[in-house]
């Protein structure tokens, strides 16, 4: 009996859909007000056009509306998903003993239909607008852009359809990669996602035409499927990796295609006949074409057979020329390392010894880590990262910090910590602390309200909450939130306070602090930032400098790499968020050409910022994120019987990965990144080669200096110059004495026309909550033998050692003490000589080399930091001198603390 | 005792209404109870069977062959064989293709 529904049923529904409504409508809003508040943020801060940037000028929503219509189905009131639905139930009823009973089919009604089209449409298109493409196809709207912008070619399409019939060679393949992802992918994507359309309404016919048994009907259905699925791999055949045999693959594949689809359209035509035709010339016709076709496919595996069985004695024929060779040079190609030089271990730069040995990198990034951990002095400061930078001629450790919030609360959060204050450097030859107004040259150490790891959006400016450390942001907001949306934004945050009742009517907010969300949020496919943001300053500001590199995927077989390259270097204001990119990558033709016109704003680097690039880390490669370099191990080897022994491929040692040192190359100290590799699987972990990838204005250049497998001069690697650190017997007491000891990077540096290891050890110590590290000494290790090692207080000493040589500059040490003595006075401390100097603790805060007077930059920049940051801040009466030993002397102040006498003081090696 | 040909055996089972199988050259042919022939389980009309017949008693091997695939089609053993071979031929594509 039919029941009427109750009132409260109908009423709970009725409301159900009032909320739903309500929910789906404020979550539009919310976006919308999301997408403005960005819209002008960009438009603000970079000057771009954030909708049109990340929509691909729209060309999401107009590739998504057209790729959605294959969902449509062409035959007006027809649906193949309610047929399947409808047999699905009939099959369900009629399993179950039920009578068939009429089943509501969407079918015949036309509105229903066309809702239905409407509705397959827009999920369709909501999908595809998201991906920016098929899911398991890729980003089709970037192709559809690059279509627009010339990239490749129109005419080349048939050329690379009949790629395995007629392979190209290695330098018209390089000429087709465009056409090959811009084109050929575009008729890719759309026939493929074709092609599944019509696999899919293939299979959901089938159902019913199964249940209702007409089996001609599923026989064509099931063929339909199988001809869609080599379709689709026929299409892919231009992207295979093709050797000898291609050809016959390729023939066999289209045959299997011709016959599924001769088979489906033949199961077509007499899909109403109930049994087979007796026809016999038909038949005889149908065996003559079935036997042709097996005769062809399977000549073609004979064919394909006997390759293999020969294929070792004629591999080079077979696979190294068709395959490898081609290769080899169009993964170099799309890795962008066919540009690094190839030179003999011999010609590795050597500068000027002193020079040379003054620029050591003795401090490694943990060290200097733990070191800057105690200069922060607050609880509410962290450090974000230690980066390595160079500027000024000297190479840093810069950290600066992040907010580590004690308070968790909502206004902490948002209002009261607002930014940090403190950016910590420290001389990477040194462990000199340095100002960071003297490091970059800027007025005033800057407040950081835009940097790594500033994940909350802060409002500013608002009566009655001060921001930490007493300031106010004096620049312009990202956005100013007012009326609805003031109500909204706050509202969604909880804060219904703040959304109905504010302070004052318009909140100035600073959106998408974070400087890698911020440089991501306007980034298209294939653009990458690299994890280590580094800052730059143009000696007024300060930035963070994010490396934008393109790791765009290559869809050829012949290809093993993405394309890589060096794109863009983009810069944050810390205190503004003010976002400029400057493109670095050169002109090729391809992606690097297309993006530089997407971000058409983007200029060239302006001189103040070249000297401070570095080639980006992330592209070069580490353990985690392989990049060129990892793609060169391997594919630097053109030798055919080389690289199948593969006696001369790299590997990246675990102990060391990129690292940027000053290369000096006669008196001209070079920021570059350097990696050490040894030969894949050596037991003997010998030193392959290095490469050398230049900054500043050499940027792009990349040098590998390689040692021949075949050479009988062998150079320890980094692993085995560890080993040699840890074998030694003077060296294995010291450590013995040492707690708490870490070795430190293993850096490799041309000294005289040899190459020499230094390893510093460093040790920490733990007093209270504080952590205190130092450099107890450094190896120096013969890289041509590994059997000498010798230490020192620093690189000189422990080079000198090494090599049995006496500084060039062991004359004069009078003079050089006269001058450290003359520093001091002229910064209004003139040193008192006392015999000994005794404190209850004591604390060096430098040990500098001055052996020399191309040492005397950093021992001038250790005598004014000692007085600035020691001498001044202490407001210390008296400075001392007296002799540490025979060679070194020590600058020092005393300062009482509660009754603790320190010393602080610096140590310098004079003679 | 006369001795009849294989032909006119099988025109004489063929016109009788014997339901007992007839054998020839492997093949079994039966009776329905509609009066259609069943060849190795692919249903034929009398003068399809007939004509069947003739196709297996032929010398052409070519004429035996269609008679041989046209019993296949009706039984289902052709649909099964070409669904087999494409399955094979499907795989072994998509192996090489992934080298």
């Amino acid at each position: 009996m039919y029941e009427r529904p109750r009132f409260a049923t109908t009423y709970l529904i009725w409301l159900f859909l009032l909320v739903a409504a309500l929910l789906v409508a404020l979550s539009g809003l919310y976006v919308w007000l999301e997408w403005s508040v960005l819209q002008a943020t960009y438009a603000e801060k970079a000057g771009l056009d954030w909708f049109a940037t990340v929509f691909y000028h729209d060309y999401t929503f107009i590739v998504a509306g057209l790729l959605a219509l294959l969902t449509l189905n062409p035959r007006p009131g027809r649906s193949d998903l309610s047929s399947a639905v409808t047999a699905l139930r009939t099959l369900q009823r009629m399993l179950m003993g039920v009578e068939a009973a009429p089943v509501v089919s969407l079918g015949p009604r036309r509105a229903l239909w066309t809702f239905w089209q409407l509705v397959k449409w827009a999920i369709a298109f909501t999908v595809i607008a998201w991906f920016n493409g098929l899911p398991a196809l890729g980003n089709v709207t970037i192709v559809a852009y690059a279509l627009t912008k010339g990239l490749g070619s129109w005419a080349e399409v048939p050329r690379v359809f009949v790629l395995p019939l007629l392979p190209a060679s290695e330098s018209e393949l390089v000429r087709l990669m465009p056409t090959m992802e811009v084109q050929y992918r575009l008729v890719y994507v759309i026939l493929t996602a074709a092609l599944a359309v019509i696999a899919v309404r293939a299979g959901l016919k089938m159902l019913p035409d199964l249940v209702t048994q007409r089996r001609n009907a599923s026989i064509r259905d099931l063929f339909a499927i199988l001809a869609s699925v080599v379709g689709a791999t026929m299409l892919w055949a231009p992207y295979w990796s093709m050797d000898v045999t291609t050809p016959y693959d390729f023939v066999i594949s289209i045959t299997l295609l011709a016959a599924f689809a001769s088979v489906a359209v033949y199961y077509h035509l007499k899909r109403s006949e109930s049994g087979g035709s007796f026809r016999e010339r038909r038949r005889t016709l149908a065996i003559a074409l079935g036997v042709a076709l097996l005769l062809v496919i399977g000549g073609n595996i004979v064919v394909i057979a006997a390759y293999r069985l020969n294929w070792n004695n004629n591999w080079l024929q077979y696979e190294w020329k068709p395959l490898t060779e081609k290769m080899i040079a169009v993964t170099r190609w799309a890795a962008g390392t066919q540009a690094v030089s190839d030179r003999p271990m011999s010609q590795v730069p050597a500068g000027n010894v002193t020079k040379t040995l003054s620029l050591v990198r003795q401090w490694d990034q943990a060290a200097a880590r733990t070191k800057m951990r105690n200069q922060i002095g607050v609880n509410w400061m962290t450090l974000s990262d230690s980066d390595i930078v160079y500027v000024g001629g000297r190479e840093y450790w810069v950290g600066p910090t992040t907010i580590a919030y004690p308070s968790e609360d909502w206004i902490s959060r948002r209002l009261i910590y607002t930014h940090t204050s403190k950016v910590i450097v420290v001389d990477s030859h040194t462990g000199l602390f340095i100002a960071p107004q003297e490091a970059f040259k800027i007025p005033s150490e800057p407040s950081i309200y835009y940097g790594e790891g500033f994940t909350e959006n802060v409002y500013v400016g608002v009566p009655g909450f001060n921001e930490i450390g007493n300031v106010t942001y004096a620049g312009k907001p990202d956005y100013a939130l007012s009326g609805w949306q003031r109500m909204l934004w706050f509202a969604s945050e909880g804060q219904f306070g703040f959304a109905f009742t504010p302070p004052q009517e318009g909140i100035k907010m600073l959106y998408n602090r974070d400087v890698f969300q911020r440089v991501k949020s306007i980034l298209i496919q294939g653009l990458r930032v690299d994890p280590d943001a580094y800052p730059v300053s143009d000696g007024s500001k300060l930035y963070f400098a994010l490396q934008v590199y393109v790791n765009y995927p290559m869809h050829s077989g012949f290809s093993e790499s993405n394309y890589l390259r060096f794109f863009a270097v983009v810069l944050v204001d810390v205190e503004q968020g003010y976002i400029q990119g400057y493109t670095v990558g050169e002109p090729d033709g391809f992606l690097v050409d297309l993006y530089r016109g997407y971000y058409p704003s983007w200029g060239k680097p302006p001189s103040w910022l070249v000297p401070q690039l570095r080639y980006a880390e992330a592209l070069l490669g580490r353990h985690d994120l392989p990049g060129q370099l990892d793609v060169d191990f391997l594919f630097h080897v053109e030798e055919p019987f080389i690289w199948r022994s593969g006696s001369d491929f790299y590997e990246r040692p675990t102990a060391t990965e990129v690292l940027f040192i000053l290369l000096t190359l006669g008196e001209e100290p070079y920021f570059i990144g350097l990696q050490l590799v040894e030969f894949q699987a050596s037991p003997g972990k010998n030193l392959a080669g290095l490469y050398v990838a230049y900054g500043g204005d050499q940027l792009h250049v990349i040098e590998l200096y390689r040692v021949a497998n075949t050479s009988t001069t062998q150079l320890i690697g980094p692993t085995a110059a560890q080993q040699a650190l840890e074998t030694d017997d003077y060296v294995r007491t010291q450590l013995t004495l040492l707690t708490s000891r870490r070795l430190g990077n293993i850096l490799l540096y041309s000294i005289g026309n040899s190459l020499y290891y230094f390893i510093p050890v460093y040790i920490t110590t733990q007093v209270a909550e504080a952590v205190i590290t130092k450099m107890a000494f450094i190896v120096a290790i013969d890289a041509a033998t590994g059997t000498r090692v010798a230490t020192g207080a620093d690189a000189a000493e422990a080079y000198y050692r090494l090599t049995g040589a006496v500084p060039a500059t062991r004359t004069g040490a009078e003079a050089r003490l006269k001058k450290l003595h003359e520093a001091f006075t002229a910064k209004g401390y003139m040193p008192v000589n006392v015999t000994v100097v005794r404190a209850n603790a004591e604390i060096e805060a430098a040990n500098i080399t001055y052996l020399d007077e191309a040492q005397w930059g950093q021992a001038e920049l250790a005598v004014h930091t000692f007085t600035e940051a020691y001498a001044r801040r202490f407001n210390a009466s008296d400075l001392y001198a007296w002799d540490i030993n025979e060679n070194a002397v020590g600058f020092g102040i005393l300062v009482s603390e509660r009754g603790v006498v320190k010393l602080y003081y610096i140590r310098v090696q004079y003679r | 005792m006369i001795a009849l040909s294989q032909k006119d055996e099988f025109e004489l089972w063929l016109r009788s209404k014997f339901t007992v199988a007839f054998y020839f050259k492997g093949h079994r042919f039966e009776r329905t109870a509609s009066g259609a022939v069943l060849v190795d389980n692919g249903l034929f009309q009398e003068p399809e069977a007939r004509a069947l017949f003739e196709m297996l008693s032929s010398s052409n091997p070519i004429t035996k062959l269609n008679a041989v695939v046209a019993i296949w089609e009706r039984n289902g053993t052709l649909l099964k064989l070409l669904l087999a071979a494409a399955f094979l031929l499907l795989l072994f594509v998509f192996i090489r293709i992934r080298r």
